[in-house]
C-alpha cells in the first residue's frame, strides 16, 4: 500500500517537475549593482569669476578711435561697454563710421585717428578701403579686428525650388579681406573642447599665451565660441590646448584664437562674446579687456603723419610767416583763408605772424628769390635754390636737378618741438596756387620724397604750381643752368 | 481447492488506473498551473514624450507585476525625446532589471534619449546599419529678459524660466548625466572616450560595436534568446506586452511643429524644453 502511494505521488509530481524543469533552468540574479548615475552629485557648472582691474582715469591719452559700422557689422556698441569705458576713461574719443559714403570720409578720418576697431563685419572691404587702412597702420595706427561665429547671419529662402535653401553669411570673409595685407587669416570655424570647458563645449578655456603686452597678467581666459586665426609671419597670442578642436577639421593642436601682426599693430581676435557682460568677468577676461584698451591707447605715441595727412600733421596752433620779399597779394590771402578754414576744421588755429613763435607750429612762405630768412627754413632739406626762378635749376636731394619754372615745393619737417611746413614757388601767384593745394589736401599734382636731415621726419613734395612761364616772355636775364649751392 | 482465487483482470486494470493513470493525469493538470515563461516585447518606435513614455512604463509595470514575464526585450527605433520622459523610462527599467533582465534590440535608430535607455539595459543588439549614439542635449535658449508693459511678471525669469546662460549650463549638467549613464551602463565594454562620444555623432551599428556602444549585431529573435538565457528559461512564449497589458492604441500627437495645413513639419519640437533628441537637418527641412 505504501508503495502504491509513493508511486501515485511520484506520478502526480512528475509532470509538474518535467514542466518546471523544461521551462525554468535556474534562478535569475541581477548584477550585484544596477548602476545608475547619482543625479544628486551633478551640479550646474558655474563660471570662474576673476578680478576686474580698476578703472582709473588717465590723462594724456587723448585721441580718436574709429569704430566701423559701415560694413553691416553684426553687433551693438553697447556690447563693448566694458572695453569702451576703459578707452573713454583715458580721454579717448570714439567715433563711429556709419557708412562708407558719409562725410568725413574714411580717408579723412584715418588721418587723425589713432586706431580703428572693426567688429563682426558682414560686408567686404573695398580695395581702396584696404589700401587706406594699410597706409594707416604703416603710419603707426592700430587696427583691432574682432570676429565671432555666433554673429553669423542665417537666412532661409522658403520659396526656393525644389526645397528651402539655407544661406549663412559669416564675418570672416569680410574680416579676411581687411587683414590680408597683414598676413592674418580667420578660419570659418569655431573652437570647441568637450572635456574641459566653461559650461558648454563651445566655451573654451585658454591657458597658453605668447609673451607681450596684450597677454600680460593672463593665466586663463574664456572665449565663447571663437574662430581660429592663423598668421605665418606674426604671432599667435592665445592658443588652445590639445583637447581644443576646430569644428572645420575636428582636429586639435596649436589652434589660436588671437593673433598679432609682425609689426605689432594689428590684433585679430576670434571672439566678441568674452567682452560682453557677464562673460567679461570670467577668469582673466577683464584683464584681457584692460590690455586691449592699452593696445589701442598706446597707438598715439607711435602715430606718424605725413603731408597726405594734412591738416593733421600739426599738433599745436600754427603761425603763418611770409618770409622777406613776400607780398601778401589777393591770391595769397584768398588761399590763406582757405588754409585757415581747413586747419580750423581740424581744431587747429592759424594766425599770421612775422616770425616763428614758441609753442606754435609753422607755415613759412617764400619764393625762389631766396632771402636769408627762407634759407633758414630750407637749409635742413639741403635744397639748392635756382639762380633764376624760370631758367635756373632746383637741386633736390635724391631727386636730381629740377626746373623751377611752374614748379613749387612743399617741405615738411616734424620735430618734437615743432612741425614746420615751407611753401616755396617761383612767384606769388604760383605760391598762392601751392597754398591752395595744401589747403585742399589734394597733392595729386605732387611727387613726394623723403628728406635728408637726421633726427626729424622730413617730406619734400615737388608739385606743379601753375603753368610754366614761357621763357621768351621772361625778363631779359642771361640763361643759366646753375643753381645756388645749398647752404 | 477450486480455481476461483484469481483477481479478475478488470479489477487489476482498475487498480493500475487508480494508482498510475489518475495521479499522472492529475499531475499533468497540476503542472499546467506552472505558467509558460514569457519574454515580453516592448516597442518604442516613436519620439519619447509623455505619451510614449507613459505607454512604455505601463508595459514595464505589467512585466514587473506578472511573474510569468521573466524577461523583457525593448525594441527601439527612436530618435529620443524629452529629457524628463527619458529619465522616467530609465528609472523604471532600472527597477525592473532588479528582478528580470532587459535586452535591447535596435532596429532603425537609437539616438540620444533612446540610446540613454539602451545603455541602461543588460545587453544591446543592433543591426549593422542601425543608427546608434547622438549623445548630447539640445535646447532652444530663452530670450534675454525683456520688459513687456502689458504682460508683467514678478521676477526677471518668470516668463523665460532662466537666463540664457543658465539654460546653457544646465544643458552641460544634463550632458554629463547622460554620459555618466552611458559609462555606467556600458562599463568596461565602452572603448570610446568623451572627446569622441560627446561630439554627438550617430554611428552605424558596426562602428558602434567597435566603440563598445552595443554588444552584438543581431536580430530581435537573438535578443529574445539572449533574454531567455539570462533569465534561465527555455521555450518561452514571446508576446507583445502591449497586447498582454490590454493597452489601447497609443495617442501620438504631432511631435514637431507642423504647418496649419499639416503638410509640412519644421525641425523643432512642438513643445519647448530640454531634449535628448536627434533632429536630422538635411535638405528640404526647415530650421
Amino acid at each position: 500500500m505504501t508503495r502504491r502511494l509513493l508511486i501515485a505521488l511520484g506520478l502526480l509530481l512528475l509532470p509538474v517537475a518535467v514542466r518546471a524543469v523544461w521551462f525554468y533552468r535556474g534562478v535569475y540574479s541581477p548584477a550585484s549593482l544596477i548602476a545608475t548615475p547619482d543625479y544628486t552629485t551633478f551640479a550646474v557648472p558655474t563660471p570662474p569669476l576673476g578680478a576686474t582691474p580698476g578703472l582709473t582715469a588717465e590723462s594724456g591719452g587723448e585721441g580718436v578711435v574709429l569704430v566701423d559700422l559701415a560694413h553691416a557689422n553684426n553687433f551693438r556698441i553697447s556690447e563693448l561697454e566694458s572695453f569702451t569705458a576703459r578707452l573713454t576713461a583715458r580721454g579717448i574719443r570714439l567715433e563711429t563710421i556709419a557708412s562708407s559714403s558719409e562725410t568725413p570720409s574714411l580717408a579723412n578720418r584715418l588721418k587723425y585717428a589713432q586706431a580703428l576697431i572693426v567688429v563682426a563685419p558682414m560686408a567686404p572691404f573695398t580695395p581702396d578701403e584696404v589700401r587706406l587702412v594699410r597706409r594707416f597702420v604703416d603710419h603707426g595706427g592700430r587696427l583691432l579686428v574682432m570676429t565671432d561665429p555666433t554673429r553669423s547671419a542665417i537666412g532661409v529662402d522658403y520659396f526656393a525650388i525644389p526645397s528651402p535653401v539655407l544661406t549663412v553669411t559669416v564675418d570672416v570673409v569680410a574680416a579676411n579681406s581687411l587683414l590680408a595685407p597683414f598676413d592674418i587669416t580667420f578660419s570659418d570655424d569655431y573652437l570647441y573642447n568637450l572635456s574641459e570647458n566653461e559650461g558648454n563645449f563651445r566655451n573654451v578655456f585658454f591657458t597658453q599665451f605668447a609673451d607681450g603686452p596684450v597677454t600680460a597678467g593672463l593665466s586663463r581666459v574664456a572665449f565663447y565660441a571663437a574662430h581660429s586665426v592663423a598668421t605665418p609671419s606674426g604671432r599667435l597670442l592665445i592658443v588652445g590646448g590639445d583637447h581644443t578642436y576646430s569644428s572645420r577639421t575636428d582636429s586639435s593642436g596649436g589652434l589660436a584664437a588671437a593673433a598679432l601682426s609682425a609689426d605689432g599693430r594689428v590684433l585679430a581676435l576670434g571672439d566678441l562674446t568674452f567682452i560682453t557682460a557677464p562673460y567679461d568677468g570670467v577668469a582673466d577676461n577683464a584683464q584681457l579687456i584692460a590690455n586691449l584698451a592699452e593696445f589701442i591707447s598706446s597707438a598715439k605715441a607711435e602715430r606718424t603723419h605725413d603731408l597726405a595727412d594734412f591738416p593733421f600733421i600739426f599738433s599745436q596752433p600754427v603761425v603763418l610767416v611770409p618770409t622777406e620779399g613776400i607780398t601778401m597779394t589777393t591770391d595769397i590771402l584768398n588761399q590763406a583763408a582757405s588754409l585757415q578754414t581747413a586747419l580750423l576744421g581740424a581744431g587747429i588755429r592759424l594766425t599770421p605772424a612775422k616770425a616763428p613763435q614758441a609753442d606754435f607750429d609753422l607755415i613759412a612762405l617764400g619764393t625762389y628769390t631766396a632771402t636769408t630768412s627762407l634759407e633758414t627754413y630750407i637749409s635742413p632739406f639741403k635744397i639748392g635754390l635756382p639762380d633764376s626762378p624760370i631758367t635756373g635749376t632746383l637741386t633736390i636731394p635724391g631727386f636730381g636737378p629740377v626746373s623751377p619754372n611752374g614748379i613749387g615745393l612743399i617741405l615738411l619737417s616734424q620735430k618734437p618741438e615743432r612741425t614746420t611746413v615751407v611753401l616755396v614757388a617761383q612767384s606769388t601767384k604760383s605760391l598762392a596756387n601751392m597754398i591752395g593745394q595744401l589747403a585742399s589736401g589734394n597733392l595729386s599734382a605732387c611727387v613726394l620724397t623723403g628728406g635728408a636731415e637726421k633726427g626729424s621726419a622730413q617730406t619734400i613734395a615737388v608739385c606743379k604750381a601753375g603753368e610754366p612761364t614761357p621763357i621768351e616772355s621772361a625778363s631779359p636775364t642771361p640763361p643759366s643752368t646753375s643753381s645756388r649751392s645749398p647752404p | 481447492m477450486n480455481g476461483d482465487n484469481r483477481t479478475p483482470s478488470w479489477k487489476r486494470i482498475g487498480g493500475v488506473l487508480l494508482w498510475t493513470a489518475l495521479p499522472l493525469a492529475a499531475g499533468i493538470l497540476l503542472s499546467l498551473l506552472i505558467p509558460r515563461p514569457i519574454v515580453g516585447i516592448i516597442r518604442l518606435d516613436a519620439e519619447i514624450d509623455s505619451f510614449s513614455a507613459r505607454d512604455v512604463i505601463a508595459q514595464l509595470n505589467y512585466a514587473q507585476d506578472h511573474p510569468e514575464v521573466r524577461a523583457v526585450v525593448l525594441a527601439l527605433d527612436s530618435p529620443g525625446g524629452t529629457v524628463v520622459d527619458t529619465e522616467a523610462i530609465y528609472f523604471e527599467m532600472a527597477r525592473l532589471r532588479q528582478t528580470r533582465p532587459v535586452v535591447v534590440v535596435v532596429n532603425g535608430l537609437a539616438a540620444s534619449g533612446a540610446y540613454y535607455l539602451a545603455a541602461g539595459a543588460d545587453y544591446i543588439y543592433a543591426k549593422p546599419t542601425s543608427g546608434v549614439g547622438n549623445v548630447g542635449v539640445i535646447n532652444q535658449l530663452p530670450y534675454a529678459p525683456l520688459v513687456f508693459e502689458n504682460f508683467v511678471s514678478t521676477g526677471p525669469y518668470k516668463l523665460w524660466g532662466s537666463s540664457r546662460d543658465t539654460a546653457l549650463r544646465e544643458m552641460e549638467m544634463i550632458k554629463q548625466e547622460f554620459y555618466t549613464a552611458v559609462k555606467l551602463g556600458r562599463g568596461n565594454a565602452l572603448k570610446a572616450g568623451p572627446d569622441v562620444l560627446l561630439r554627438g555623432e550617430i554611428w552605424p551599428g558596426t562602428v558602434a560595436l567597435e566603440m563598445g556602444l552595443v554588444d552584438e549585431l543581431g536580430s530581435q529573435s537573438q535578443a529574445v534568446e539572449r533574454a531567455a538565457a539570462m533569465a534561465h528559461i527555455a521555450d518561452p512564449e514571446v508576446a507583445d506586452l502591449r497586447d498582454l497589458a490590454g493597452l489601447p492604441a497609443p495617442y501620438v500627437p504631432p511631435f514637431f511643429i507642423t504647418s496649419p495645413t499639416g503638410d509640412s513639419q519644421a525641425t523643432r519640437p512642438r513643445e519647448p524644453g530640454l531634449y535628448l533628441l536627434y533632429i536630422p537637418l538635411g535638405a528640404g527641412t526647415l530650421p
